[in-house]
């Protein structure tokens, strides 16, 4: 509210939307990048994507390559969904499926 | 079988001239691949959905990221072509010679159905062959940038 000389100037109350709890919790939730297993790629190459890529020391980036072998699928790094999107990107880019999903 | 040998930052390639034009096949290879088909799991090489079940998404992850995708391919391509030609890989054409391999044995093995892991050394077909060597140079590749 303020006033000046013969004008008087007042707020007008207005709508203020605020996210729900639960919806603000979920817009804060992180983005995982999950790499599939396949049936062509090898260990090796997967193990130096990993290093590549994400600077991995090689015994985690090795555990990650066998977790993608033997249980199918690994969550290998995560973020705000444009830093999740990039390296998405970056494992397509070097041929592995890769996808994206809320932590 | 070729032959990568570290020389300082460089790597030395020891290859004969049959194996040359064996890897220089990966080229033609992927000029001809199809564009494949963005469909939801089991991903078709080259289209890997990101967003698998939001087609809003993945058409803006499409739109932001598929002119990148095809011209760092064809960097990749370039560099394994010079590169095979010189006899010798940087750091950087390394990675693209993995990437290059790597893009090879998906494309060839989504024309012959290579559905298990191993199944290119049970058939002396010449696809196959072609897929087993790719795999090789790929894996003793990787295997010296590793260590």
């Amino acid at each position: 509210m303020g006033e000046r000389e013969g004008v008087t100037t007042t707020l007008s109350p207005g709508r203020l939307d605020l996210p729900e709890i639960g919806e603000e919790a979920d817009l804060l939730r992180p983005w995982q990048v999950v790499v599939w297993n396949d049936p062509v790629n090898l260990m090796s190459y997967v193990v130096w994507v990993f290093r590549s890529l994400f600077g991995y020391p090689l015994p985690e980036a090795t555990r990650l390559m066998l977790q993608v072998h033997h249980e199918g699928r690994a969550v290998v790094t995560s973020g705000p969904l444009e830093k999740a999107e990039l390296d998405c990107y970056r494992l397509h880019h070097h041929g592995l499926w890769a996808t994206l999903e809320r932590a | 079988m070729p032959g990568f040998r570290c020389r300082g930052p460089e790597i030395d390639l020891d290859l004969s001239v049959a194996e040359v034009e064996l890897l220089a096949l990966a080229l033609p290879l992927l000029e001809a691949a199809p564009p494949g088909d963005p469909g939801d799991p089991p991903p078709r090489y080259p289209c890997f959905r990101a967003h698998p079940g939001d087609d809003e998404a993945e058409a803006r992850f499409r739109d932001l990221t598929a002119g990148s995708l095809q011209a760092d391919r064809g960097a990749d391509r370039r560099r394994y072509a010079a590169s095979l030609e010189r006899g010798t890989l940087g750091a950087e054409d390394a990675a693209a010679w993995l990437r290059v391999l790597a893009e090879a044995r998906l494309s060839l093995a989504e024309r012959l159905g290579v559905a298990t892991v191993g199944c290119e050394d049970a058939s002396p077909s010449p696809g196959l062959a072609l897929l087993a060597l790719f795999g090789s140079v790929a894996d003793e590749l990787a295997a010296t940038l590793l260590h």
